[in-house]
């Protein structure tokens, strides 16, 4: 009786659906945090730095010896191994923050919410494909912008500290 | 000739969205709602409940009767990590219950 009552109720609703009733809001964990992707952008600064200072191998004029050669190779690729992978953390956790968390009505009170997440996209790929210590720099600017916003959304105001992650400097954005 | 027949009957038929009241139900299943359910009995705490959104009237919320206080009603999620709730928005008046939940199909 019950089985036919549901098959009824469904087909029903395929010739009119039933409107929305909304159990949200986060999913089960309900834990987001946009600190690593502040973490990520800053790390990609960070190689930015270090793929700048690395100095070319051989002197002038000379052509570098095997050992200098494979040094040079080895340090620049891992830089560039940690660029590729922290640029595509700080697109992965923008990503679950803006998909799974942000609901409508932030969008609506943060209206340029959706295109700062457009923009950080962008900037990410822009990080991974090329040695351009200025995107990682604007990389940065906009994950702290975005980490602003998603406080905001928790009532939380929030301060911009100094990393103090050494030479990169930089800022994060915290909950104050 | 579904939708002026269904507008005859205190029954409505609702999709949902979200996961806070997962696991008892999950996002995508739909409950039929009785309308009538309150006409001549109160909540009760366990009951499974349409609410109209206090913060936004137009917006239905599926919740649980947690406890009735001076005639009106907290509501929670299953999930309470994942459910916003009386715990944010306090208590909702008997009026802004529409229903309970008397299926889920």
């Amino acid at each position: 009786m019950k089985a036919l009552l549901r098959s009824s109720l469904r087909l029903i609703d395929r010739l009119s659906p039933p409107d929305t009733v909304h159990a949200h809001c986060d999913i089960p964990c309900g834990i987001y945090d946009p600190h690593l992707a502040q973490i990520g952008a800053l790390t990609c600064v960070r190689m930015n730095q270090l793929i700048e200072a690395l100095e070319a191998p051989g002197g002038a004029g000379a052509p570098p010896s095997k050992e200098e050669r494979d040094k040079y190779v080895n340090s620049l690729s891992r830089y560039i191994a940690v660029k590729e992978e922290h640029a595509e953390l700080v697109k992965r956790e923008v990503r679950i923050i803006w998909g799974d968390y942000i609901k409508p009505e932030h969008i609506e009170k943060h209206k340029d919410l959706n295109a700062l997440v457009f923009n950080i996209m962008k900037l990410g790929s822009k990080v991974r494909q090329n040695v351009d210590a200025q995107a990682a720099q604007d990389l940065l600017a906009d994950v702290q912008k975005f980490a602003e916003i998603f406080w905001d959304t928790k009532d939380a105001k929030t301060a911009r500290v100094p990393s103090r992650q050494g030479a990169v400097g930089g800022e994060l954005v915290v909950p104050a | 000739m579904a939708r002026p027949l269904s507008a005859l009957l205190p029954l409505a038929r609702y999709r949902v969205e979200g996961e806070s009241m997962a696991p008892s139900v999950s996002p995508g299943e739909r409950v039929l709602v009785n309308r009538a359910a309150y006409w001549f009995s109160q909540p009760r705490a366990g009951d499974l409940v349409v609410v109209r959104d206090p913060r936004q009237r137009d917006r239905l919320l599926l919740k649980r009767i947690e406890a009735g206080v001076d005639g009106a009603w907290l509501v929670r999620g299953d999930n309470e990590a994942a459910s916003t709730d009386s715990r944010t928005f306090g208590p909702v008046p008997r009026e802004s219950i529409l229903g309970k939940v008397w299926l889920r199909y």
